[in-house]
């Protein structure tokens, strides 16, 4: 879905989720800021993956529509407030696998620092504009999560910010190989 | 049977036992014992265009490996005959031989009608790979055509188009894309680094359909900020409808909505100007 962004066209954006492997590599991805008065969410989300295009199209489009209207003054009240938005979402209507079918890459970031939350996800990594260096450990809680909990989970601060944060969703990612990591995320305005 | 024929002169078509086989009746008949008076009365049929289909539904009761040897062994007749009484028991041939097999021998057997063939093997088997190979043989630059459109209510219908995409068959995906409104010929076309024959895809999808989910197949394979690739289409339109088509997707495309305002009143100008 399309982003309602601030974010300048050119710049990449600060939460990316690599492709898939199947024939529709980006089905039910959406990536989007949220901006608020003195912080930004940065979402990178797939929903729906295991449905249709259309149904996974909307789906993406629901979960951005959802979110986009979070008002926290600092990227911990955001976080919390996306993951309250998350907790009442009826993910069944989306997909019969429910909840279980989302992946999600929340990236705040405040004149703090950044932090990062998610669920659904299989690895995460830190782009510099070259290539992607793990940013935790396979065991880390952050990849431990799958669904959407009734609490807000743990929250990564990170006080280097890195360029972008990449993540791989569990069930299966593109592997960049020679591509640009962006553009195995379908990010396309890095090469227009 | 008559006595020149048990012994193995020449089979006439006029004969009691010919007629007989060729109406369909084998109950004087051994197909196997038989089987070089029978191969005598299908090449000479064959060579009069007689129709073929009695004796091709008799044999595929009384002996289907003999009516195969017959139908499409290394022997069988070229022609229309043949061909049309043996894709009416290709069914029972398929029991015989793989169906990719059967029909790239029929399609060498066709004389001209190899189209026919096509287009019974799609539409008996919509999925199968095969279908490819024989479909670059039979319609060249149109390769998947008759293939497609068979597919296009089968759940392979995607995958179709993916493997004719990756073989570089952009003209029957772009007319697919126009004549069905499905979005997966554009999909596949993008997803094969095809982007030129997937804008003209989607652009002829527009000009004769509304309502099509392409926002969401392009988004798929293309990522999900699917605002670049339609941005370039509407540079490319030339129609009006298509413009307006695009314009009333319900999908979040600002940057192309915007570019559309922009231009639609020269497309208007345009088309009255030619007279549209």
């Amino acid at each position: 879905m399309a982003a309602n962004t601030s974010l300048p066209s050119t710049l990449l954006p600060r939460a990316l989720l690599l492709g898939g492997t199947g024939r529709f590599p980006f089905n039910g991805h959406a990536r989007f800021v949220v901006e608020a008065q003195h912080a930004q969410l940065h979402v990178a989300a797939r929903l729906a993956a295991s449905c249709e295009p259309p149904q996974a199209w909307e789906a993406a489009r629901a979960l951005g529509r959802g979110l986009l209207n979070l008002t926290g003054s600092d990227r911990h009240q955001l976080l919390r407030e996306a993951w309250q938005v998350l907790a009442v979402m009826e993910f069944d209507s989306f997909s019969p696998c429910g909840d279980q079918d989302l992946a999600l890459l929340l990236v705040a970031v405040d004149a703090r620092g950044m932090g990062l939350t998610g669920t659904g996800l299989a690895a995460v990594y830190e782009y510099d504009g070259s290539e992607g260096r793990p940013l935790v450990p396979p065991a880390h809680p952050l990849l431990a999560l799958e669904g959407v909990p009734k609490e807000p989970p743990g929250v990564l601060t990170l006080h280097e910010e890195p360029r972008s944060v990449i993540a791989a969703a569990r069930g299966g990612a593109m592997d960049p190989g020679s591509l640009l990591w962006p553009l195995a995320c379908g990010w396309r305005e890095a090469r227009e | 049977m008559s006595a020149g024929e048990q012994q193995g002169q020449a089979v006439t078509l006029e004969s009691p036992w010919a007629s007989a086989v060729l109406a369909g009746d084998l109950s004087a008949t051994d197909p196997r014992s038989d089987l070089e008076r029978l191969r005598a009365v299908v090449r000479l049929a064959s060579e009069q265009e007689r129709d073929l289909g009695p004796l091709f539904q008799g044999l595929r009761e009384a002996d289907p490996i003999a009516l195969a040897d017959l139908a499409v062994g290394p022997r069988a007749p070229v022609g229309k005959a043949a061909l049309c009484a043996a894709l009416a028991v290709a069914d029972c041939l398929e029991e015989q031989m793989s169906a990719g097999a059967l029909y790239r021998r029929l399609a060498v057997l066709a004389d001209g009608r190899e189209a026919q063939v096509l287009a019974q093997a799609a539409v008996r088997h919509p999925a199968a790979g095969w279908l490819l190979a024989l479909s670059e043989s039979v319609e060249g630059e149109q390769a998947g055509l008759t293939h497609l459109r068979a597919a296009q209510n089968h759940p392979a219908f995607a995958q179709c188009c993916w493997a004719y995409a990756s073989k570089g068959h952009g003209a029957a995906l772009i007319a697919m894309a126009e004549e069905t409104g499905r979005a997966e010929p554009v999909a596949a076309l993008l997803a094969n680094q095809r982007q030129e024959a997937a804008l003209e895809a989607a652009g002829r999808l527009l000009a004769r359909h509304a309502g099509a989910p392409l926002p969401a197949f392009v988004a798929g394979v293309w990522g999900p900020d699917p605002d670049g690739f339609f941005v370039k289409l509407v540079s490319g339109l030339r129609s009006r409808a298509a413009a307006e088509r695009l314009l009333a997707l319900d999908a979040d495309l600002p940057r192309t909505q915007a570019l559309l305002r922009a231009i639609m009143p020269g497309l208007r100008g345009r088309e009255r100007a030619r007279g549209d």
